[in-house]
């Protein structure tokens, strides 16, 4: 599975926190039948949606990864918006037609797969992987109990409220996510 | 007839700055028409506090020198005649507590005392002097209390013990005076917990 | 019901985690030494005491919920106000403080009700200054209603909660009312141009 890239957004809509991860080469074992753009050949990749900033210079790791609708995308507040906008429809949709009780988690398209977790404080957590990937509602779950809840709340220099992700891009967190995140992968 | 055991007379706490913090003084028993009332004025039992400040410094040093008296009990302190003794506590951070014994301060009827149980008869022997560590549970009490008192976080150490070394203010809670009452009126010899 | 299933998560997180644990004795003291020298700062105004602690209580609460929340294991929100009087007496003050306060009082439309504490770990030792005032005016755990008002506001509840009786003035027992104003909305990201 890969990792491509993952948000926090707060309470007040607020994207706090990005981070992405580069693109791993993929195997043939692992990458799925997804018919992404057309790069030709049997070695196919596409890279991570939204992350236009980094994947621009990427492109040396993939031998002729042809990601090409990529380079479409504008810059990466506008993608924590959009992102944003989606989730929080899909989330409020999700409860209109399932009751308040019904929890959005994850939606797939044919290049990527986006994981939604929401603590009761409102906290949103947004992760995108490969559409291989099996569900991460725990571990979102435990990038909340364990590193948000340890690293950043519980840091008492670091405000309650983070505009502009003040507080967020501590040393300790971000060490620790990557670990996390890279362990998975 | 009548044996007469000791009683506390009164118990004095004194502050790290030889200020008096607290005193409570108890009546003892009168044959000569059989009543209860003090056998000091309180200005007696307070120049009989004072005069135990001497000693206290002495014994410390002493027992600093000998390394012994690590409990901070110090045991008699000083006999002030055939009736009253004080005896001493210091704790480390170098609050006095003093009691001061009358050897003749209850009166127990002899004829009774020949039909009581074991323990009493004790008391009515202890009558001819103390044992060693008799005063121990009443020290550990005043420092019950005492401890009790400071845990209290609207009581201010400072202000009873000013660290400049000159004087401070008498203690006024009054749990801690009811506690010391409590523990004056309920000692006699041969009780191990107050 | 729903009160065994609040109880047993709390019981359930204190023995199931090796909880960390501090020295009681150093939270009384601690605590008491900062409402002393509170009421030192403010000159004995117990009122702006009050509001201090109160103050200082929903600062904590605004972080301590995501402790909570972490702690507890609670995917799923309160469905109504009774749940969450539950969740705060058995799992709340279970993790946190280790006593389980008891809920009464409730008023018929669910949307206020008292917290009585049996034992309150924080005015253990304590005795109120004895200057006429502060038995009728100093809320001593007054930190623990801001501690509630940040947290429940936190997951969109807005409440107000203060204590009507305590044992350290005299009173028969220590409460604590709160009652729930309103449900706070989620928010909306701002309009794109």
């Amino acid at each position: 599975m890969t990792v491509y890239s993952f948000y926090i957004f707060d309470r007040h809509t607020e994207c706090i926190y990005t981070k992405t991860w580069l693109p791993q080469t993929s195997s043939t074992s692992d990458g799925p039948s997804s018919g992404g753009g057309g790069g030709g050949g049997q070695q196919q990749q596409h890279g991570p949606p939204g992350t236009s900033t980094s994947t621009s210079t990427t492109t040396g790791s993939g031998s002729g990864s042809g990601n090409t609708t990529m380079q479409l995308r504008a810059s990466s507040a506008d993608d924590a918006k959009l992102i944003f906008g989606t989730v929080f429809s899909l989330r409020n949709m999700v409860r209109k037609l399932g009751g308040d009780d019904d929890a959005f988690v994850a939606f797939r398209t044919a290049h990527y797969k986006l994981h939604y977790y929401e603590t009761a404080s409102s906290l949103r957590l947004v992760m995108l992987t490969d559409t291989g990937t099996p569900s991460m509602r725990n571990v979102l779950h435990q990038v909340y109990i364990n590193l948000w809840v340890e690293y950043v709340v519980k840091n008492p220099l670091s405000p309650v409220e983070h505009k502009r992700g003040v507080g967020v891009k501590n040393e300790l967190f971000e060490m620790a996510l990557d670990q996390f995140i890279r362990g998975l992968m | 007839m009548a044996t007469a055991i000791p009683s506390i007379a009164c118990l004095g706490v004194i502050g790290r700055n030889n200020n008096p913090l607290h005193t409570s003084i108890f009546p003892s028993y009168d044959p000569s028409n059989n009543s209860f009332r003090p056998v000091r004025t309180p200005l007696q039992f307070s120049l009989i506090l004072s005069s135990t400040l001497d000693v206290f410094e002495l014994r410390s040093r002493q027992n600093a020198a000998a390394g012994v008296g690590l409990t901070g009990d110090f045991g008699l302190l000083h006999a002030v005649d055939d009736r009253l003794a004080a005896y001493g506590f210091e704790t480390n951070t170098g609050t006095r507590f003093v009691v001061i014994i009358d050897m003749r301060g209850r009166r127990i009827d002899g004829a009774l005392a020949a039909g009581l149980d074991g323990r009493d008869r004790r008391l009515a022997g202890a009558a001819a002097g103390l044992r060693e560590g008799e005063m121990r549970p009443v020290f550990k009490a005043m420092q019950g209390a005492y401890i009790r008192l400071l845990q209290n976080p609207f009581f201010d150490p400072d202000e009873h013990s000013p660290p400049t070394g000159q004087g401070g203010a008498k203690i006024t809670n009054k749990k801690f005076a009811d506690d010391m009452r409590r523990i004056g009126e309920a000692w006699t010899p041969g009780i191990t917990n107050l | 019901m729903a009160s065994s299933k609040a109880s047993r998560l709390g019981e359930e997180y204190v023995w199931r985690t090796r909880m960390d644990k501090v020295n009681a004795e150093l939270v009384v003291l601690t605590y008491g030494a900062m409402v002393a020298q509170l009421c030192k700062d403010f000159d004995s105004d117990y009122v702006k005491v009050n509001q201090q602690l109160d103050k200082m209580g929903y600062n904590i609460g605004l972080r301590l919920i995501e402790d909570y929340l972490a702690k507890s294991n609670t995917f799923k929100r309160c469905s109504n106000f009774r749940e969450t009087a539950e969740m705060i007496a058995k799992v709340g003050f279970k993790i946190f403080l280790n006593i389980t306060p008891t809920i009464t009082n409730w008023t018929s439309d669910g949307k206020q009700f008292s917290l009585v504490f049996d034992e309150n770990p924080f005015a253990d030792f304590v005795e109120l200054p004895d200057d006429g005032r502060a038995q009728d005016e100093l809320w001593y755990s007054n930190i623990l209603c801001g501690v509630l008002r940040g947290a429940l506001e936190m997951v969109q509840m807005q409440v107000e909660a203060k204590f009507v009786s305590d044992v350290l003035r005299g009173n028969d027992t220590t409460e604590m009312r709160i009652s729930l104003i309103r449900y706070i909305d989620d928010e909306l990201p701002p309009e794109d141009d």
